[in-house]
Order: C-alpha cells, then sequence, then structure tokens
C-alpha cells in the first residue's frame, strides 16, 4: 500500500479504517456460540447482597408443589419435603394454599435451609425469577391489576433476628403492613410497584411477608384479594424444630450454627441433638442444649464427616438435617533436589485413604478454569496418638512454567460414602 | 422488548421470542440467561472481534482476548446500571484486555508480528500502521471509526474525558496518516 496511497485528510483516514475493518474475516456463528458458551462455563461471581439484591440470578430453586393434602389440617398445601435420604416422611407445613386464579410456587426444604420460601401471584409467574431473592422478573411485567405476595419462612432460634419478629397468630393482616419507600427500598424495576412487608413470628418460623402491588397505590379490590390469599397462608410446625447453617462445612471452615425452637415457647427446655454419622445405622445423642426466652436454642458444632442430625424435646423428635463434609486437603512444595517443582499432597480425615488418588490442577487464565495436569496417589498414612484423625498423603512432581498457580482436588468419587469432594489451598510454583 | 400478544416464535435452538430488543436481552443476561447471553455474543461479537483484530499483533492473543472479554463481560454483566451503555462498556472491556495482553507481552513480545489475513496485503499494512500507534490513540481511533462508536461512547468507554477523545482522535489521525503515506 506504501507509496500507492497517500491519505491526505480525515475523510480518506476514515475509508481506509472502514476497509480495514471490511477485510477482518468474519468469525462463523458457531465461533460465537462456542465463545458464548465457553464464557457462560465459569461460574459468576456472586455479587454482595446489596448489588445482588438488584439482580438475582439464580432460577426457580425447586418449585412447583401447590396443593397436597395435609390431613390433619385438612386443606391442601404447597410442599411435601424430603430430606435427603428420607423420602416423605417429613411435613413441611408451611406456604400458601392458592386462592381461585392466583398461582403458587414453594421452595426449599426442611432443615435442609435456613429460610424456605414461597410465592403467590394472580398473574404467571416468570420463569426466570429467583425464588431465594424476590420475583424481579414478574414484577417487571407486573400489570396494574396484579398482585404479588412473597412470604419466607426462617426457623426460630437466633435470638437477634428472632427480635425483629412480633409474635403473631393466623391469618396475617394486610392492614397490618408497613409500606416501603421506593428511595429507601428501590425496586429494580421500571414498573410503579407499591411494595408493603409484613413481619410475624408464627409458630417457630419467622414469618417475612412482602406484597406488591401493580401500581403506586393499590386500589381496595386489590387490598381485598391481597387478603384472601393472605388469608391461605399456611404455618404448621412440627414441635420441635432444627436447621443447620451451612449444610456443607469445610475441613478447617467456621463452624455449623444449629438452630430451632420447641412449642412450649420456654426458656430452660432440654433439647438433645442426637447424631448418625457416616456408617452407622442409628442416633446416638451428642449434646444437650436449652432453650432461651421463647422457646428457641442455638449452638455451634463442628462436624467431622458426613452425618445425620436431628433435635429432640421431650418425645418429638425433629426433621432429620444432613450435614456434609468436604475432605481438609492440603498441598505444599518439596525441597527436592531434580527437575520440575516437587510437592505433597496430604489429607486429613477420620478415615485414611490409602491408594486412593488426588488430581493436580493448574489455573487456565485463557480460559478462566482449573485443568487437570496430573493423578497423585496417596502411598502414605500416619496418624498421631490419640489424635482421631488420619493423615494420608503422596509426592509428586510437575513440570510447568514457574509462576504457575496449581491446586489439589480430592474428587467426589475418592471421597466417598464420608465426605464431599476437597479442595487444596492454591499454590504458586 | 418481545411485542405483546405476538407467538414466541423461536429464533435460535435457545427458543428466545424473535423480536428481542438488546436492552431486553442486556436485562435477561444479568438475570442469569444463558440464551439471552449467546444472543448478546452473536450481536456484538463480531465488533469485538473486529476491534481486536485490528488492536493486536498477534492471532492466537485475539482469540485469547475476545474470550477473556466476554468471560469478563458475562461476570461483571450484574453490575452493569445502564443497559443502554452496554456497547461501550463490552468495548471497553475488550480495549481493557487488549491493554493487558500487550503489557504482559512486552516490548519484544509485541512486535511478534503473526498477522492472519497475511494474504490481504491492505489489512496487513493498515493493522501494521495501527499497532504502531500509541495505545490510547489507536483505541480511539478504532472505536471512533472502526466500531463507528460516538465520541462521548468512546470516553465512556476508555475511562477517558470527551476532551481527550477529541485530541487523541486528531492525533491519531495525523499520526496514521503519517505512518501509512
Amino acid at each position: 500500500m506504501r507509496g500507492r496511497r497517500r491519505p491526505a485528510d480525515a475523510q480518506l483516514i476514515e475509508q481506509l479504517l472502514a476497509e480495514a475493518a471490511r477485510r477482518v474475516p468474519p468469525l462463523t456463528e458457531d465461533e460465537l456460540r462456542d465463545l458464548a458458551r465457553a464464557s457462560l462455563a465459569v461460574p459468576r461471581t456472586p455479587l454482595p447482597a446489596r448489588a445482588r439484591g438488584a439482580r438475582s440470578y439464580v432460577r426457580w430453586a425447586v418449585a412447583l408443589s401447590a396443593a397436597l393434602v395435609v390431613g390433619g389440617l385438612g386443606f391442601g398445601l404447597g410442599a411435601w419435603s424430603t430430606p435427603s435420604g428420607s423420602a416423605g416422611t417429613t411435613l413441611l407445613g408451611v406456604g400458601f394454599v392458592p386462592a381461585k386464579g392466583w398461582t403458587v410456587v414453594q421452595s426449599g426444604a426442611a432443615g435442609q435451609t435456613s429460610a424456605l420460601s414461597a410465592v403467590a401471584a394472580n398473574v404467571p409467574l416468570d420463569p426466570d425469577d429467583d425464588l431465594q431473592d424476590a420475583p424481579y422478573a414478574t414484577l417487571e411485567s407486573l400489570p396494574a391489576r396484579g398482585v404479588l405476595i412473597s412470604a419466607k419462612f426462617g426457623v426460630r432460634g437466633n435470638l437477634s433476628e428472632d427480635a425483629e419478629f412480633p409474635v403473631q397468630d393466623l391469618p396475617l393482616r394486610v392492614a397490618a403492613a408497613e409500606r416501603l419507600s421506593p428511595s429507601l427500598e428501590p425496586l429494580p424495576v421500571a414498573q410503579n410497584i407499591a411494595q408493603y412487608r409484613l413481619r410475624a413470628a408464627v409458630r417457630r418460623y419467622n414469618v417475612d411477608v412482602r406484597l406488591y402491588f401493580g401500581r403506586r397505590s393499590p386500589t381496595e379490590a386489590q387490598l381485598r384479594i391481597a387478603q384472601s390469599q393472605l388469608d391461605r397462608l399456611v404455618v404448621a410446625s412440627e414441635p420441635v424444630t432444627l436447621v443447620a447453617r451451612p449444610t456443607v462445612h469445610g475441613g478447617r471452615g467456621p463452624l455449623v450454627t444449629l438452630l430451632g425452637s420447641v412449642a412450649s415457647g420456654k426458656a430452660g427446655e432440654d433439647v438433645t441433638i442426637e447424631a448418625k454419622e457416616c456408617g452407622q445405622t442409628s442416633f446416638r445423642g451428642i449434646t444437650v442444649t436449652h432453650t432461651h426466652e421463647g422457646g428457641g436454642w442455638s449452638l455451634q458444632y463442628r462436624p467431622t464427616m458426613n452425618r445425620t442430625l436431628r433435635a429432640v424435646w421431650k418425645d418429638a423428635k425433629s426433621a432429620p438435617v444432613s450435614i456434609q463434609e468436604r475432605a481438609w486437603v492440603q498441598i505444599g512444595s518439596l525441597q527436592r533436589p531434580g527437575k520440575g517443582f516437587a510437592f505433597e499432597v496430604e489429607i486429613s480425615a477420620k478415615q485414611q485413604f490409602w491408594r486412593r488418588h488426588v488430581v493436580i490442577q493448574r489455573f487456565d487464565r485463557r480460559l478462566g478454569r482449573w485443568t487437570d495436569i496430573k493423578k497423585v496417589v496417596l502411598t502414605d498414612t500416619d496418624a498421631q496418638g490419640g489424635a482421631s484423625f488420619v493423615w494420608s498423603s503422596g509426592e509428586f512432581r510437575l513440570f510447568v512454567p514457574r509462576g504457575t498457580l496449581i491446586r489439589a482436588v480430592f474428587p467426589l468419587s475418592q471421597a466417598r460414602p464420608c465426605y464431599l469432594a476437597g479442595y487444596s489451598n492454591q499454590l504458586r510454583t | 422488548m418481545a411485542t405483546a400478544g405476538s407467538p414466541a416464535e423461536p429464533s435460535s435452538p435457545q427458543r428466545l421470542p424473535s423480536g428481542f430488543e438488546d436492552a431486553e436481552l442486556i436485562r435477561r443476561a444479568q438475570l442469569g440467561s444463558a440464551a439471552a447471553f449467546e444472543q448478546l455474543v452473536l450481536s456484538y461479537g463480531p465488533a469485538v472481534h473486529r476491534f481486536l483484530v485490528l488492536r493486536l499483533r498477534n492471532d492466537g492473543d485475539v482469540r485469547d482476548t475476545l474470550q477473556e472479554t466476554f468471560t469478563a463481560a458475562w461476570q461483571g454483566l450484574p453490575s452493569l446500571q445502564s443497559p443502554h451503555k452496554f456497547r461501550p462498556w463490552l468495548l471497553g472491556i475488550a480495549a481493557h484486555k487488549a491493554a493487558d495482553v500487550v503489557r504482559a507481552r512486552g516490548p519484544v513480545g509485541d512486535h511478534e508480528l503473526e498477522l492472519h489475513g497475511r494474504e490481504d496485503e491492505t489489512l496487513f499494512e493498515i493493522r501494521e500502521a495501527i499497532v504502531a500507534l500509541p495505545p490510547l490513540s489507536r483505541d480511539v481511533l478504532l472505536l471512533r471509526y472502526v466500531l463507528q462508536l460516538s465520541e462521548e461512547e468512546v470516553a465512556l468507554a476508555l475511562g477517558v474525558r470527551l476532551g481527550t477523545v477529541k485530541s487523541r482522535t486528531a492525533r491519531a489521525r495525523a499520526a496514521l496518516s503519517e505512518l501509512l503515506a
């Protein structure tokens, strides 16, 4: 081109650049789709709660159960909960019974999560919505006549949380709801939505209800139909409740909080925590705790392998809760003469993992993900006298560029049945 | 936005209704819709690709940077406040990722000329001239004239003032004119 073309002014430069752009060989549609899918393979890092409130993206978590028969109560109710390994034994009595023309969904499982959710609306719900947050996609298109009620049910037992929920009986009243200011509690939707909040402690649950109306000021008719659906809110609880936060525990991570409450609502009641460890067939008492004012109780707990817990109060037993433990994996470098880098990987657990393997991964910056580079068999085991933990370890060499970020993964196939997969610390070679 | 009452005919295997505007796609992608994000990549990918081909010397870098750009876009979408700023926002990510690549390669690596399309002499020479420009001038020129962004959008994409965009554009045009003369 030199010597052939002399762009004298801006217009010529622009034309030249436009020509260059036209000459760039285009990507095919398949290449673009591959590009998108590879990007989607990298999980999104959760935003801080405040930002996430605007754009939560988890789909409807568990879904759609409406109107199962609850014999003792005599009407249909949203969900039967089945904690893993105990199908169909536990009734989770919280949720909405749908009024005529309403759609109801519920999510969560008894004991497995600290909060259960239910949504009722007189319009169809958007499948992009998130039950654990708020149904923003539905709210975005909520017509003026629309009413949506969302309720979260948290097990009582945490003193500071419980203080924000005044004890009430059902039915809850729309008239008692507090209007939320759009400037203080903004909704990430373009619509003019009126938002109300109602908090109440009902039986063993803290119930946090949000009412949304598709106009700035709800009409009398809307308030009436909202009340008719709120009348169908059901909170039927076991005599003693138990939840665990979190239900997956990482080796040296923070302790698990166990909490719940008893039906008497009195302080000083004895609650026994029983556990069934992986491989055992029966529950054994592990500790006794006492209720505080209001009948709630809580304690900190360190599980050491997969196990199922339950709370026992008088003759009543709570729904069992499964807690899973991640194998604790550590990787460290060794000073060994020879080529490449030398490392040791160790697993600490209540059982030995001799002859099982760990996978060594390196972080691929280009793909933004971890890729497998080596399998290492654990060839040594050791335990200190009197300790309940056993070390399983193996040594290996890597031939990777200096500065490569590596980690060890103890896969589920090797860790089960008593542990979940474990992930080590990250190490730069 | 999908037209109310219009049948939701699938425009792709991902079953997104036809007639979806970008703002709606962006909103859905922010909420986590993979199908919407894929549509955005189909719409905006070619522009980002053109920008990177002309911005970087090495074709491997182009592919890697393109991937990193969309991975970062997917990660960062929930924090994008104004969907109408999506295009400059996305190209801003691409410009910064490209700058990272050039910085990482250093003065030696940046001279590895592995231009795709050597057979196209015009493209080859324009690319050679563009990569010889100072980085900011290079970005300004490409965003302004190759991708047809307004000066305000270029300023937004690169995080610089409007005046800087104007002065850099003029300077880059003059420099490119010299290089191609």
